[in-house]
């Protein structure tokens, strides 16, 4: 029975193993972090400059993948912003992480590539001010339209 | 031709919560959506960085009014993971059921809107008759008939008893034989098919690349559902099949929805018979090691996700640090702007009505001061915001 059932985790895991491996493949030089969590979730950090190759990546070789949502991420006083893409390929969530510089918060919009980004990019641009170049905001999307320019409500201590 | 914007909102006789629409149209025809959601917000992920674990369970909870079980189990099943431990399988089973029921109160809310907004009292009054079975079903085994307030961390916190049980059964037997006849005059009724058959057309690649999700994305025929692909709690070891269906328009939305609706009252037969022996929930000492957890529910609207970061150190044991929430509504917009362009003024409401939007669930208890030469925003507490409630109704001229 416990053989089984340990067969069954190694057979089960082995669809993270592969979709981490063959990242890993395309992807090794600009692959900071990786970790296969548990079934069905694996988080990788990878350079701002890889994520649009990426997700064309998982694009070609994958039919269908499903951006759940993205996390902004304020670690604190002295880090970097962190966004985190919530992905779903082949029912494993593949969390991908990426930095942006709090001194200079911008990054490139990936609604061209996965067009259900539109809105949740908006919804950071207004929570933390990051700018997704590409998806610049023409009006409030979350706050009101009187909310002060540079004020943003999930940003840490400032 | 020349275009002309209709704006609806935010406040409007036809929308049933605040939300702003900016329709360009030519002529008779919708030509462009522009969408401000805001309207609800009230910072509940800025309000859950400052409360305990605990307290945010009964935060999250009041996210939504329909779906507040589906925002409660991913946050709570989120924190177990993180906590490492494993609640007995009789509370893994109570929440599945409640999951199941709310399920079916949702759903029976959404098709009698529906029905209204097709010009169909009749069979909204039926409809939302019928729901009562529902609601006093949750009110017997939680004690409340919208917000549940039945997840803890570590567990549930009721038990159901013979006497529910009993109730349950009796309300599925009822209920069963309600949703047969509606499946049965919702598919031949041609007052309600010549309203939906081919309005709100969303076609499966467009839907799949706007990242569409639940009974939406189900009727054109995509088989996603979290409870399958990404199993939580009892529905691992449960029965049951992902109903789709091939229409990819309203109608196909209503007949996904009296699917499921028959789909989650077999799983609540089967969830009775197989109600595991023993206690309902674990003592859990709610102090939060580092981690991150991304959990993932199926609400009745589709796929509901929270992300829940703690770092273990002073910044987060006793609060977490960052809880972020993606409502399914949120995630089904931008397929609505698409079923809505090339539409007529008339369809609106039933396509908007057909994704069955929940507003709340984009999430507003922030205040800015502007008047400080340095900005600076904060949160009022209750106690704040009861004093000036208080004496905004003093200054109203009528009082005086």
């Amino acid at each position: 029975m416990s053989e089984g059932t340990q067969k069954n985790s190694i057979e089960f895991l082995s669809k993270e193993k592969s979709l981490l491996s063959r990242i890993e493949e395309n992807f090794g030089d600009s692959l900071k972090e990786k970790l296969i969590q548990c079934e069905r979730r694996i988080f990788v950090r990878i350079k701002k400059e890889s994520l649009l190759d990426l997700l064309k990546f998982l694009k070609e070789n994958w039919d269908y993948v499903h951006l759940s949502t993205i996390t902004a991420l304020d670690k604190g006083k002295d880090e970097d912003f962190q966004l985190i893409y919530h992905l779903v390929v082949d029912n494993v969530v593949l969390n991908v992480k990426v930095d942006v510089p709090k001194s200079e918060p911008k990054i490139t919009t990936i609604k061209n590539v996965i067009k259900a980004a539109e809105f949740y990019e908006m919804e950071i641009n207004d929570l933390f001010g990051i700018t997704f170049l590409g998806n610049e905001k023409k009006e409030r999307f979350i706050l009101p339209d009187e909310w002060p320019e540079g004020v943003y409500p999930l940003r840490k201590g400032s | 031709m020349s275009e002309y914007t209709i704006p609806i909102g935010p406040i409007h006789p036809s929308l049933k919560e605040p939300m702003m629409f900016k329709f360009i149209v030519e002529n008779e025809i919708v030509v462009d959506v522009i969408m401000k959601i805001s309207y609800n917000h009230r910072g509940i992920e800025k309000a859950a960085e400052g409360r305990t674990w605990l307290q945010d369970v009964y935060l999250l909870e009041r996210i939504c009014g329909i779906c507040s079980h589906a925002h409660t189990t991913a946050f709570t099943n989120a924190v177990e993971k993180l906590l490492g431990v494993e609640i007995p399988p009789r509370a893994e089973y109570i929440r599945t059921l409640v999951a199941e029921l709310e399920r079916l109160h949702s759903h029976s809310l959404w098709l009698g809107i529906t029905t209204h907004l097709a010009g169909w009292d009749t069979l909204f009054m039926y409809i939302w008759r019928d729901r009562e079975v529902v609601m006093d079903i949750l009110e017997t085994v939680s004690g409340n008939r919208v917000n549940y307030g039945i997840n803890t961390i570590g567990g549930v916190r009721r038990d159901l008893t013979e006497g529910s049980i009993k109730k349950i059964r009796k309300g599925m037997d009822l209920l069963e034989k309600r949703v047969k006849y509606y499946r049965e005059v919702c598919g031949k009724e041609d007052t309600l098919l010549k309203r939906v058959v081919g309005v709100g057309v969303l076609k499966p690649e467009v839907g799949k690349e706007l990242g569409a999700v639940g009974p939406t994305i189900r009727a054109s025929g995509v088989p996603i559902d979290v409870r399958k692909d990404d199993p939580y709690n009892a529905y691992d070891e449960l029965p049951f099949n992902v109903v789709t269906n091939d229409m990819c328009d309203v109608a196909g939305r209503i007949f996904v929805r009296i699917d499921e609706m028959l789909e989650s009252i077999n799983m609540i037969r089967w969830l009775l018979d197989n109600l595991p022996d023993g206690p309902i929930s674990i003592k859990v000492k709610p102090i939060v090691p580092e981690g991150e957890v991304v959990s993932r529910v199926e609400a009745p609207r589709g796929e509901d996700i929270h992300y829940v970061r703690s770092y273990g150190d002073a910044r987060s044991r006793q609060k977490p640090f960052r809880v972020k929430v993606r409502a399914p509504t949120l995630a089904n917009w931008l397929a609505t702007r698409e079923m809505l362009k090339g539409r007529y003024i008339a369809d609106i409401p039933i396509v908007i009505g057909g994704i069955d939007p929940c507003i709340s669930c984009t999430s507003r208890v922030a205040f800015v001061d502007v008047s400080h030469s340095k900005p600076k925003s904060w949160v009022w507490t209750d106690e704040e915001l009861r004093v000036y409630g208080i004496k905004w109704y003093q200054n109203k001229m009528w009082r005086k």
